[in-house]
């Protein structure tokens, strides 16, 4: 176990010093900026492995060893096209390293959280709410939060916060009306999400919903009648708003418009068809024509630098991440952490389908970021804090084996 | 709560989200392998521009290396000059990043941008590594077939006439000269395509040469005469009283003025272009073996040539059994519509004992070293009709030049043989002018067919082309 470990971690640090070697060729010279950024991400992921084996030698160290894996995509993605944030995303990588060691060490057992399930209902729509008060539109959503130079999305801790609060409340639905009364937060929160324009957070509350509703009741009925009204509040959300109307038209035919409304869509959608299936190489394509690649396109980048076999390898890493998640809330020792396991295994798995899916035009896109991938402090923070979270309830479940 | 429904959930969760994933990837191989090829190739993909901008495109030269097209580095990115832009338009066509590209732009793309793999793998690797080193990717040159004093001389002889030129080898089928006027200018074309494309009455994106569609007038009488020399025995000896006026029931066939031209045999009536005479070989051969013939020459038929595209020329008459649609048909005037190069064609295969040659404007493709990467050989098209048939329309072409209706093409010292026509057109009392023929017609060098449109007659204006065009190239 402790060997296999140590070879995919050689692995992996081999692969970041190829692609930076790539990195640092390609302009015909060579450079050595590429190989520093390089490792700081090799110390970065040596000293967060080292801190769990120290201290933790029984937790599933694969949660952290993959998250960091997928976070080596966007920061060579970032170096090649933007090196002033691909150095500001490192940065984020070491506060997101930081956070996990910090839960891991510092947080009380996740079950001791079970009794503030209220607060963290209020706490939710608090924070959500606030843009609609604080916020400013960016993108043609108004989900940020700006203090200063420092802007937050509200949307990626009230994800966390409604997770906590559902784990909390399920197990008491025994019918209908417990079902109403509980979610009412969760329909507050989409509801403030569409007034915010930010329909990617709306759907993947709906699918955390979902998915934890049924984990935890085992009611199917539940989950079709809740499907039945989110069919009726987005058949009439299409009439009621516009930008709504507007992202499903677009995502019928953007090539109609594909200079005006249809452009980011059809720069992504060229991008990853350019890439064919072993991609043009990295640093060989052109992602930089799409507008916002950085955030809510990457995936799109490393489609057409990494081909279709990068991207299904991207895909597969997620996959085994949220399949370790779901493992970690087997072997978790209560059902409110299994609960919480399994919410945040339904973030990630709704977040990069929702992302994914909408760059490659299988369903409408609405801009979320991509976990680990895309460029941005609050996504990384909060996706390190997930991970940290579980591997708390991981530790928690290890602990008297 | 169940802790063994819990668990088992989660179990069904996880194969649940498994099947979510494998339908993106499968999304994503659907893509890949049905879609992308189309969206790639899509005009808003900024890639196309920036690959191309990479490489310093190719030249296009004349047959002799005298360059025609060419690119030069600026500042940012490239420029394309083009050299007597509105003479060589459309034949070179154009390239923009706007409008998309035409021509030989457009059909020689991949070479003119370095993509040469097609044309050899090792010698595309070996030119990426030593162009990696030099610093400059150059696109490969293409050699065109065109004569450039030739072409430019043909433009100018249309003057400010609307029409068209083809000058072609008939024992090889090189394209020398093609002209279609009016023209526009390639250099300018992103601040001027909207002009041109609005320009519906010159129409200047139309090359006439190629896409043209008239009637060949009594230029047509070359297939016609063939018609009848294979299908009619002993027309040699055969005579007709032409009255300058061919009746056939209501309808009448005139001669050009109206000019009878008495006791008449089918070389005299070739030489005098007797529309009489003609009318009645006509009704006398019969729509299947005009259609025959016609289709001999490819009329009816789909063309596929590598460097151009040309529209389909058509015999066909919508009465089969029409005396009066059969004699019309018979001197180019209904139910027959062509473009100059096919009629270019028909003078050439007449100069070539029968056989068309395929015609083509690219003789040769070069990489920027000057290796050789593809030279194109001659092709037959077709054999279209016998040896003798065509040398005795060839005597009779001699003798529309020596003595007959394109007198004004005879030149002193070559002997040209050729045939005037002069087509009606619809609803209107002016005339296209059309000359098409050959020369020296002992040893046929060059094949040509002109069209002016609304020039008068074939015997004026397109035979002192014609003549002004084979003593240009002879000189």
């Amino acid at each position: 176990m402790v060997n296999l470990e140590k070879s995919i971690l050689k692995n992996i640090y081999l692969i970041i010093i190829l692609l930076f070697l790539i990195l640092s060729l390609h302009r015909g010279t060579f450079e050595i900026a590429p190989f520093i950024y390089g490792a700081f991400s090799i110390i970065l992921i040596f000293y967060g492995h080292f801190i769990i084996k120290r201290f933790y030698p029984n937790v599933d160290k694969y949660l952290f060893i993959i998250s960091a894996f997928i976070v080596q995509f966007g920061l060579v993605m970032l170096y090649r096209l933007d090196l002033q944030r691909a150095v500001r995303q490192m940065a984020w990588f070491a506060v997101g390293v930081t956070v996990f060691i910090f839960v891991l060490l510092l947080f009380p057992n996740i079950k001791r959280l079970e009794k503030y399930s209220l607060t963290f209902a209020l706490l939710t729509i608090i924070i959500l709410t606030l843009p609609l008060f604080l916020g400013r539109e960016i993108k043609g959503s108004k989900n940020w939060i700006q203090i200063g130079s420092f802007s937050f999305q509200p949307s990626e801790l009230g994800k966390l916060f409604i997770i906590f609060y559902l784990s909390g409340v399920i197990k008491k639905i025994n019918d209908y009306k417990d079902v109403l009364r509980y979610s009412i937060p969760v329909v507050l929160s989409i509801i403030i999400f569409v007034l915010e324009k930010d329909l990617g957070s709306a759907l993947m509350f709906f699918g955390i919903f979902m998915t934890m509703l049924y984990i935890g009741t085992s009611r199917i009925s539940y989950i079709l009648s809740g499907l039945g009204l989110f069919g009726i509040g987005g058949f009439l959300s299409y009439f009621m708003f516009d930008h709504v109307k507007r992202r499903v038209n677009i995502w019928l035919d953007p090539w109609k418009d594909k200079y005006g409304a249809g452009y980011q869509i059809c720069q992504s959608l060229i991008a990853i068809a350019s890439g064919g299936l072993f991609g043009t190489g990295l640093a060989g394509g052109h992602p930089e024509v799409i507008p916002e690649v950085h955030t809510d396109f990457i995936f799109s980048a490393i489609s057409e630098e990494f081909g279709l076999l990068g991207a299904i390898a991207l895909l597969i890493l997620y996959l085994l991440l949220i399949y370790r998640m779901l493992r970690t809330a087997l072997y978790a020792k209560d059902d409110f952490s299994r609960l919480v396991a399994v919410g945040i295994a339904s973030m990630f798995a709704f977040q990069v389908f929702v992302i994914v899916g909408g760059v490659t035009k299988m369903i409408p896109l609405t801009g979320i970021t991509l976990p680990f991938v895309s460029y941005g402090g609050s996504s990384m923070t909060i996706s390190f804090l997930s991970i940290g979270i579980l591997q708390k309830i991981s530790e928690v479940g290890n602990s008297d084996e | 709560m169940n802790e063994e429904k819990l668990l088992r959930n989660i179990k069904a969760l996880i194969v649940f989200f498994s099947l979510i994933f494998l339908v993106i990837i499968g999304y994503l191989t659907y893509f890949n392998l049905y879609l992308s090829e189309n969206i790639v190739r899509d005009s808003s993909n900024p890639r196309i521009k920036l690959s191309e901008e990479d490489v310093l495109r190719g030249a296009i030269f004349d047959r002799n290396g005298k360059q025609i097209v060419y690119s030069k580095r600026t500042r940012d990115g490239q420029k394309r000059y083009y050299k007597d832009g509105e003479i060589f338009a459309h034949v070179v066509g154009y390239n923009s990043y706007i409008y998309g590209k035409t021509g030989i732009e457009l059909l020689y793309n991949d070479a003119l941008s370095g993509k040469t793999f097609y044309y050899d793998l090792l010698g595309s690797i070996f030119r990426k590594f030593a162009q990696t080193f030099e610093g400059e990717k150059r696109g490969s040159n293409v050699a065109l077939t065109i004569d450039y004093a030739l072409q430019y001389r043909a433009y100018k002889l249309l003057g400010s006439d609307k029409g068209a030129i083809v000058v072609l080898n008939p024992k090889t089928g090189e394209i020398l000269t093609l002209v279609s006027k009016p023209s526009f200018d390639p250099e300018s074309i992103d601040k001027n395509f909207k002009k041109y494309k609005n320009d519906v009455e010159g129409n200047p994106f139309l090359n006439r040469a190629t896409q043209g569609f008239y009637p060949p007038g009594s230029t047509y009488k070359i297939i016609t005469a063939a018609a009848a020399l294979e299908n009619i025995e002993n027309i040699g000896n055969e005579k007709w009283l032409c009255t300058g006026k061919l009746k056939i029931g209501d309808y009448v066939l005139k001669d050009f003025n109206s000019e009878a031209h008495g006791k008449i045999d089918l070389k005299k009536a070739f030489t005098k272009s007797c529309n009489f005479t003609f009318g009645s070989l006509g009704m006398e051969l019969g729509f299947n073996n005009l259609n025959r013939e016609a289709e001999k020459f490819l009329f009816n038929k789909d063309i596929v040539l590598e460097d151009l595209v040309i529209r389909k020329s058509t015999y066909n008459l919508e009465d089969k059994n029409s005396r009066a649609l059969l004699a019309q048909s018979a001197i180019g005037q209904h139910g027959v519509a062509t473009n100059p190069l096919q009629m270019a064609l028909v003078a050439a295969t007449i100069a070539n004992e029968g056989i068309m040659m395929k015609p083509y404007l690219v003789k040769e493709i070069k990489d920027e070293y000057g290796v050789v990467l593809e030279r194109k050989k001659p092709q037959v098209l077709t054999r279209a009709i016998e040896k003798e048939t065509a040398e005795k329309i060839k005597e009779y072409m001699i003798d529309v030049v020596n003595k007959g209706t394109g007198v004004r093409a005879k030149l002193s010292n070559i002997v040209i043989a050729g045939k005037t026509g002069t087509a009606e057109i619809p609803n209107s009392s002016e005339t296209h002018s059309w000359f098409v023929g050959f020369a020296p017609a002992n040893n046929p060098q060059i094949a040509f067919a002109i069209i002016v449109e609304k020039g008068g007659t074939g015997g004026k204006r397109a035979a002192e082309i014609a003549r002004e065009l084979v003593s240009e190239y002879f000189k």
